[in-house]
């Protein structure tokens, strides 16, 4: 209950702190970042909709009518109900509809009035009847507009809303508009109207016809020649009369093409003449009329008249011009145009000026005979794609003018990078790097260089010829090999080369980390495992069949390395000592042969008994007489008890006991045993004696059976993890090794070409011949 | 068997099911990467191979073909806002895309007048569902050839301080800014069209900014153009850039940032030395156990 109470008041203690922390944490957002549209409400307001009518209709009334267009446009992205789609469109087309009409109108006024103002009565009236259909037109316009606004105001429940309320407000002030608009076209009515251009009203509501109220006049036209070269000059002449009489001193213009050209004056008969010269208009045939018009005080006397069309044929020379252009051009660089002339059968000119233009931007002039060649600049700034070289050659006299135009492809260069790189670097220390860039323009000269390789980075120029050459250093990490991107980067000056990246791979081989990861390979493969082995004891545990193992021991005493080692049996002084010195003696001779056996020493805090019982791991049925021979050595140490010589010759008897005991398993090799025996004070190891340890280590193992397969022991899985451990780091060794190799090798010069704009064209030219069925 | 055994069998137990829980359990935090949600940006991460990272450590040294994403929902610290500066000047192109996050300050450390207005654009009329999804129609002639109609934002803000020359999208008149966040208009308060982004070079590099990150959300980037809308200011005259996407100044919940630790501990342990590590500590702990144990185990 207790423990109950306690978990009880630690979770609301959480609950309470993390809810504090909730609470204070400060919150980094006004608002919140989004929501799902999924699941968003829908949310409509008419208010906008009829704001949005009344501004668009305000551009209506400015005679906007590209504005009104732009914005109406847009209806279809509104948020607006399924129900009130028809109205709004409706809306829309009706309100581009009339922005464009009332423009067409308050022209058709303008002109109308012109008219009016010459009494070209007749023209008027073919004018002002398409000006009627149009405000018509523009009516009806409106009175769509008022129907989709109004059935737009039923949908939104206008009629209910407040008097004073927005929508009520803003639904009005799109009626307000339209009422405008429709003022404005009652206006542009009652205009048209009091020109006095509805001259059948006019003549029915005063009883007269139009001769009855206006003189009428007579004009004619006569032109000599009817064929002439531009520039050259004609006569013209006519008479211009009035119910039969003609009419001095008036003047008369001559139009051609509708446009005034010549002013003559009639004489004393109503003859007009004069010479004009033919407008270096080179087109085939130009139409001239003769028009009066009352000025003055003909002004309320007579009406306007026009003379019936007279045709004359022009003539002049025409030349085609060709342009020629290079396949490729570079912005900075400069590019050829050719050109020449044909002039047919026409007569040539020695000297012509023509203008070329690059996408209608003036460039230069060139004087051409019928053929030239001129070098331009391209702009240093223009983009890449195709662009219109145009080569204007303007009129000459006869010589009618000539245009053509040329598609210059204006690309960048893409840089090629011959580069020195080595396919395998060494950290710590630095990579070679040199090469040359170029491109099909020529090299990249100070071309600004980046390479970046990890975190190391380089930067240079290159020379004027485009070589380069530096070094980049590798720091350390914690890698050991890999393959590490070297990224560069080409910035040129010029601007007819593109900037290239390219990514290059380089295999980088730490030899500070292979180093210590060998001498931690050597570490777990060769030190721990003797270290660890011969403290688990994983040794095979299946009973050793005894092996005879014939040692040779042959004494050589020559031998500086060898080792001393005391018999069991009591030595020169020994045997006469005390007892209790006889028996430690003896003691430190076995645990001599213990240590040799075990292969353990005796540590500095290990008790007599610890090593005893350690060691009698591996001495097998040896063990127990080694422990009692311990026990008795402690007793001796550690109590006042007085050995007797019983008790000296039970130590014999023990030591002798564990000499004797693997016998019975193994032999042993010769001299421990003689030793024990206690045959020679001192004896010698050779070299060869060293195989004692294997004899030992048969005797250790001598009486241990194994109750365990070996594949059942972790020990083993932990053996065959090491090993695999170790053969996995060797292989990633040797597998550098070849490359070690490669890398005292040569290097290679790598070229990287970026044909990804090439490959890009080449798919793009495929795809046009698929669309063409080639 | 012994308590401490069952403790210890739990606690093993445990740590692994939270483990597991951590790796595959989908993030549901905005703007993140795992997040398959309506609210993450794993389906922009998937279309545009968007590395996500974690630190400004991984911003690459030469930046030319790099595109950053940064989404400045924490405040960036003196040494990062100096890395994005370096990535830029270098060569990169940073899309900063914000609506009421630290975006400004980025702004300021860049040496850039342009600012985020932080209060919601609203439109009435030209939205989806409501007013806080504006739709934008109005566009530079070089966006409009690039195919983009119209795109829609979610809660955004506006830009101010912006040169018409670098604008390239405008909201439409009937927007405004709902500066008292009251969400109708009123008086005082600026009208539409205004400013949701623009683009401008810098240094080497080009900055482009939008007033709105969540038109990278799952929900969000196959909506109208957008995703066109992202193509191009992720793109270079058509080609595309490699896209990475800062993480690391995003608003995480608990999970994700276990996950991203776990992530770099995974990264961590994958090197050389810690496998090597890795294999002695599990040796030399069995190892003692057997010898504690005696002779075998098993």
């Amino acid at each position: 209950m207790m423990l109950h109470g306690n978990l009880r008041k630690r979770i609301a203690g959480a609950v309470t702190c993390v809810a504090i922390l909730f609470m204070v944490s400060p919150s980094v957002f006004a608002a919140e970042p989004h929501e799902d549209p999924e699941i968003a409400r829908l949310e409509f307001g008419g208010v906008s909709l009829f704001r949005y009518y009344s501004a668009s209709l305000d551009f209506v009334l400015r005679k906007e009518p590209a504005e009104v267009e732009a914005r109406l446009e847009k209806i279809p992205f509104a948020n607006i109900p399924q129900s009130l789609e028809g109205a709004t469109d409706n809306f829309a087309a009706s309100s581009i509809g009339i922005s464009h009409l009332v423009v067409e109108i308050a022209e058709d006024l303008d002109r109308l009035r012109v008219l009016g103002g010459q009494f070209r009565l007749g023209e008027a009236v073919e004018q002002a009847a398409p000006t009627f259909a149009r405000l018509s037109q523009a009516y009806r316009e409106l009175n769509h507009l008022e129907q989709a606004t109004e059935i737009t105001g039923e949908e939104l429940k206008v009629s209910s809303a407040p008097a004073g309320s927005d929508l009520r407000r803003s639904y009005d002030e799109v009626l307000e508009r339209i009422d405008r608009i429709r003022e404005m076209l009652a206006l542009h009515e009652e205009l048209l109207e009091s020109t006095g251009l509805n001259l059948e009203e006019l003549l029915e509501s005063t009883g007269l016809n139009l001769e009855e109220l206006l003189k009428s006049t007579g004009l004619n036209l006569e032109i000599r020649p009817i064929v002439a070269f531009v520039g050259d000059n004609i006569r013209f002449e006519g008479v211009l009369t009035s119910e039969k009489r003609p009419l001095a001193g008036r003047e008369v213009d001559i139009l051609i093409n509708g446009s005034r050209y010549v002013t003559s004056k009639t004489d004393a008969y109503g003859h007009y003449q004069g010479r004009l010269q033919v407008p270096y208009w080179y087109m085939p045939e130009l139409d001239l009329q003769a028009l009066y018009y009352p000025r003055g005080k003909d002004v309320g006397l007579y009406l306007a008249s026009l003379s019936p069309v007279r045709k004359l044929k022009v003539l002049f020379y025409e030349a085609e011009l060709g342009v020629t252009v290079e396949d490729k051009a570079y912005p900075g660089l400069e590019t050829t145009i050719t050109g020449r002339f044909d002039y047919g059968q026409s007569p040539s000119l020695n000297e012509r000026k023509a203008e070329i233009y690059f996408d209608d931007v003036f460039i230069t002039e060139v004087v051409a005979q019928e053929a030239f060649v001129q070098e331009i600049v391209i702009d240093p700034d223009a983009d890449v794609g195709e662009h219109v070289i145009t080569v204007s050659a303007a009129a000459r006299e006869r010589y009618a003018p000539v245009v053509a135009s040329a598609i210059l492809n204006v690309a960048r260069a893409t840089p090629i990078l011959d580069l020195g790189i080595p396919r395998v670097a060494l950290i710590p220390g630095s990579i070679g790097l040199g090469g040359k860039l170029y491109s099909e323009v020529g090299p990249l000269s100070e071309a600004l260089i980046k390479m970046g390789l990890g975190k190391s980075q380089v930067e240079l120029l290159s020379s004027e010829d485009g070589a380069f050459d530096t070094r980049i250093g590798v720091g350390m990490g914690l890698g050991v090999i890999g393959s590490q991107d070297l990224v560069i980067q080409v910035l040129p000056q010029e601007p007819w080369h593109f900037p290239l990246v390219i990514t290059r791979t380089v295999v980088l081989v730490n030899v500070v980390n292979c180093g210590g990861i060998l001498a931690i390979l050597i570490f777990f493969g060769i030190y721990l495992p003797g270290r660890l082995g011969g403290r688990l004891g994983v040794y095979p545990r299946r009973r050793v069949i005894p092996v005879e193992v014939i040692a040779r021991p042959q004494i050589v005493p020559t031998y500086s390395d060898s080792t001393i080692v005391p018999s069991l049996t009591e030595g020169e002084g020994q045997g006469r000592g005390e007892p209790r010195n006889r028996i430690f003696y003896r003691y430190r001779l076995v645990v001599r042969l213990v240590q040799r056996i075990t292969r353990a020493l005796l540590a500095p805090h290990q008790t007599l008994r610890e090593f005893a019982y350690e060691g009698s791991r591996v001495l097998g049925p040896a063990a127990k007489y080694f422990i009692e021979l311990t026990e008795m050595v402690e007793r001796l140490l550690y109590s006042q008890y007085s050995p007797t010589e019983g008790d000296v010759g039970k130590s014999k008897q023990l030591s002798g006991d564990i000499e004797k005991e693997p016998k019975s398993e193994v032999t042993m090799q010769s001299l421990l045993p003689r030793q024990l025996r206690g045959e020679g004070t001192v004896a010698q190891f050779e070299p060869n004696e060293l195989s004692v340890v294997g004899g030992a280590r048969a005797f250790e193992l001598g009486g241990r059976v194994s109750t365990t397969s070996t594949w059942r022991q972790l020990s083993t899985w932990l053996w065959v993890l090491l090993i695999l451990a170790v053969a996995y780091y060797a292989c990633i060794l040797l597998f550098v090794l070849p490359l070690l190799l490669a890398s005292l090798a040569y290097c290679l010069p790598l070229v990287i070409v970026d044909d990804s704009n090439e490959r890009g064209i080449k798919a793009m030219t495929k795809e046009e011949l698929k669309g063409e069925g080639v | 068997m012994r308590v401490s055994s069952i403790l210890f069998a739990v606690v093993v137990l445990i740590l692994v099911i939270s483990f597991l829980s951590i790796w595959f359990y989908p993030s549901v935090q905005d703007f993140m990467a795992s997040n398959v949600m309506w609210n993450g940006i794993n389906n922009f991460s998937s279309e545009f191979s968007a590395d996500d990272i974690d630190s400004l450590d991984a911003l690459p040294v030469l930046p030319g073909q790099a595109v950053l994403v940064a989404i400045p929902y924490l405040e960036y610290s003196q040494e990062e806002l100096s890395r994005v500066k370096r990535f830029v000047d270098g060569g990169g192109t940073l899309l900063l895309m914000d609506d009421y996050g630290y975006g400004n300050s980025v702004l300021a450390y860049l040496g850039v007048d342009i600012r985020f207005t932080n209060k919601p654009l609203l439109d009435p009329l030209f939205s989806y569902k409501n007013q806080w999804m504006p739709r934008i129609t109005d566009f530079a002639l070089k966006v409009k050839e690039s195919g983009i109609e119209v795109i829609m934002l979610n809660h955004a803000t506006s830009l101010t301080n912006v040169v018409a020359s670098e604008t390239i999208a405008w909201s439409s008149s009937a927007s405004f800014l709902d500066i008292n966040e009251n969400g109708s208009w009123e008086e005082g308060e600026p009208k539409g069209p205004l400013a949701v982004a623009t683009e401008l070079r810098l240094g080497q590099g080009r900055l482009a900014l939008v007033s709105d990150p969540s038109i990278m959300i799952n929900t969000m980037v196959g909506r109208d153009d957008n995703y066109k809308f992202i193509r191009y200011l992720t793109g270079d005259e058509g080609e595309q850039k490699e896209v990475m996407v800062d993480g690391s100044h995003l608003t995480k919940a608990p999970l994700d940032v276990s996950r991203t630790r776990l992530i770099g501990v995974r990264g961590a342990l994958s090197s050389p030395y810690a496998l090597l590590g890795i294999i002695a500590v599990i040796f030399v702990a069995v190892s003692r156990y057997t010898l504690k144990k005696g002779e075998t185990i098993g």
